[in-house]
């Protein structure tokens, strides 16, 4: 019996994953069977990981050849109608620019069936804003490393809360300075610093 | 105030030595950032000047009322007189210069080493790496690389002269990385982890090229200074990020021959462990008795680590960042006395900040870490 893209996926086999999505496509397969793959291959990583067989750093590499193998896909995509769980807008608060987390948590979500709007790193507060009165997501996500960032995602939800918009999004904050205090102060619903309990949070918000 | 019967400079030294104390000495980690925003700077103006910018620690200091160490003097890097000191291949972002003048330093996650990089360290070791690729790393003329390097050391003589003046130990003489610090902030950590997965050996022999020229370069830097210790910065090794099979190929052994070689010269070792490494915490019984302070950030349990490395080395740490930012004095007193408590039961302890303080730390909340250390001794 041959290696399947699940299995692939979860063994990090970035040979076989990408040649297989190439190769399908080619042929003409639907897209989103390919997708539904590759998410089935996240959630066997998301069990892995769970149980303590893996690591953060064996997270990043599949989530990260989630993305790459996504990337072949996402020209097939257009107008395909996907399913989603729902919208998340993302991004690493003002004077802040570390981008690991964020992009693994990134990843992660689009591996389970997100549609994930990353704004980068050193967002401005105007930019949240504008992203999420454009975008108009279920889930706002913070990810922090450093205290100074804690300012500007109050700021953030702040404002949400003044234009009477707070109660239309969930928000979720990671990152290595995270705690329950940064929580209550920025006045956000969740906190975490494991990106698949992230994840959880998102799912539980988006079922309502 | 307790009665005290020690200098702070004993303090500290008993604490590493794991001897009896007659309070818990405190050490926050403090950098140039929380002094600079506390004078009312942004923190690129007190990054501009080496003099000024200390001075605004030292400031802090006396506006406290002094505390008993530092864990590194402050604002400047102990770096050897040698060109290849001079030659950092990590890309770091500055206040005032990529980033807005109000912010940090970070290190922008890029990959500045290739395969090709990994070649020439084996062939020339970690140190003539650097030299032979100046240019690439550091365009600036060699005498002039020299010249920062040599400034640097003088001003961080000048300031570990300033703690003596007020009888404050010093750590760390020396800073150095693990290899696989070093490997992960310059190939990334993504493809640093993806080189571990394809090419292990590889990887091996390039951590083995590196070593022996940080250890060497730890210990001058160590001895010109004066100070008996080195600072390794581990930050990326531990449990949080990989499993322990991959620690004890690519991290344990590098550390390990690092600390005890530090030990060897008499120097201490200051474990600077950002992330959580409760993980890897049984390891750390195997490096020299009273020889190794674990410095923790607040993400590893200090409690567990307490529990795990009684008797066998110094634990220092690790007031969270969010609390001495977003916190009341009452809290971060109530959180210090708990570690006063517990990680301070038969000495071996050093209050200090998790990591560094932070650039919008309160200052009425370190005042509570330094006052809870000198007024509570529940031992």
């Amino acid at each position: 019996m041959s290696k399947t893209i699940p299995e692939a996926l979860a063994d990090f086999d970035e040979d076989f994953v990408l040649e297989q999505v190439r190769e399908r496509l080619d042929k003409g397969e639907e897209p989103i069977r390919l997708v539904r793959e590759l998410q089935e291959g996240m959630n066997r990583i998301g069990e892995r990981f769970k149980s303590q067989q893996y690591f953060l750093s064996e997270l990043m590499m599949s989530a990260d050849l989630f993305a790459q193998a996504m990337k072949l896909i996402e020209p097939r995509l257009a107008g395909t109608v996907q399913q989603s769980l729902g919208k998340i807008v993302i991004g690493t608060a003002k004077g802040d620019i570390h981008d690991i987390g964020k992009t693994i948590f990134c990843n992660v979500a689009r591996g389970a069936g997100f549609e994930v709007h990353d704004l980068g790193v050193d967002v401005p507060v105007e930019r949240f804003l504008k992203a999420i009165a454009e975008i108009k997501p279920q889930i706002v996500a913070f990810s922090s490393l450093i205290t100074p960032s804690f300012q500007p995602m109050k700021q953030v939800v702040d404002a949400l809360v003044q234009k009477g918009e707070r109660e239309k999004v969930k928000i979720i904050i990671g990152g290595g300075v995270v705690t329950e205090t940064v929580r209550k102060y920025v006045g956000a619903d969740a906190q975490t610093n494991d990106a698949l309990e992230g994840l959880d949070f998102c799912k539980k918000f988006a079922s309502g | 105030m307790l009665k005290e019967t020690m200098t702070a400079r004993e303090r500290m030294e008993a604490a590493v030595k794991l001897e009896r104390l007659d309070r818990i000495p405190c050490a926050p980690l403090m950098d140039i950032y929380f002094p600079s925003r506390h004078k009312g700077w942004s923190t690129a103006e007190g990054l501009s000047n080496m003099r000024k910018g200390f001075q605004a620690i030292a400031d802090v200091f006396e506006e406290l009322g002094g505390w008993d160490g530092m864990l590194l003097p402050g604002y400047s890097l102990p770096v050897t007189p040698h060109l290849h000191s001079g030659i950092a291949p990590g890309k770091r972002v500055f206040p005032g210069k990529e980033l807005g003048k109000n912010d940090l330093t970070q290190y922008d996650e890029q990959v500045v080493l290739t395969h090709d990089d990994y070649e020439q360290i084996v062939n020339l070791g970690w140190n003539g790496f650097l030299v032979k690729n100046r240019e690439r790393f550091n365009p600036l003329p060699a005498e002039r690389i020299i010249g920062w390097a040599q400034n640097q050391m003088e001003q961080y003589k000048y300031e570990i002269e300033f703690w003596k003046t007020r009888g404050v130990r010093t750590l760390s003489g020396a800073l150095t990385r693990s290899p696989l610090m070093i490997l992960s902030i310059t190939r990334s950590l993504l493809e640093m982890t993806k080189d571990i997965y394809r090419i292990p050996d590889k990887v091996e022999a390039v951590m083995d090229a590196m070593v022996d020229d940080l250890i060497a370069d730890a210990i001058e830097a160590a001895r010109i200074s004066g100070e008996p210790g080195v600072m390794l910065v581990m930050e990326r090794g531990g449990g949080f990020y990989y499993s322990l099979k991959i620690y004890e190929r690519f991290e344990y052994p590098y550390m390990k021959k690092m600390v005890e070689a530090f030990a060897g010269e008499g120097l201490i070792t200051v474990m600077h462990l950002d992330q959580d490494y409760t993980l890897n915490l049984p390891y750390f019984k195997d490096l020299p008795p009273k020889m190794v302070v674990c410095e923790l950030d607040s993400t590893t349990d200090i409690f567990r680590a307490k529990e795990i490395l009684k008797g066998h080395m110094c634990i220092a740490g690790d007031v969270p960042a969010a609390l001495t930012s977003l916190g009341t004095p009452e809290e971060v007193e109530a959180y210090c006395r708990k570690l006063i408590d517990v990680v301070g039961e038969g000495g071996g302890f050093i209050l200090s900040s998790g990591c560094t303080v932070p650039v919008d730390c309160k200052i009425e909340n370190l005042a509570a870490m330094v006052k809870t250390a000198k007024t509570y001794n529940p031992h």
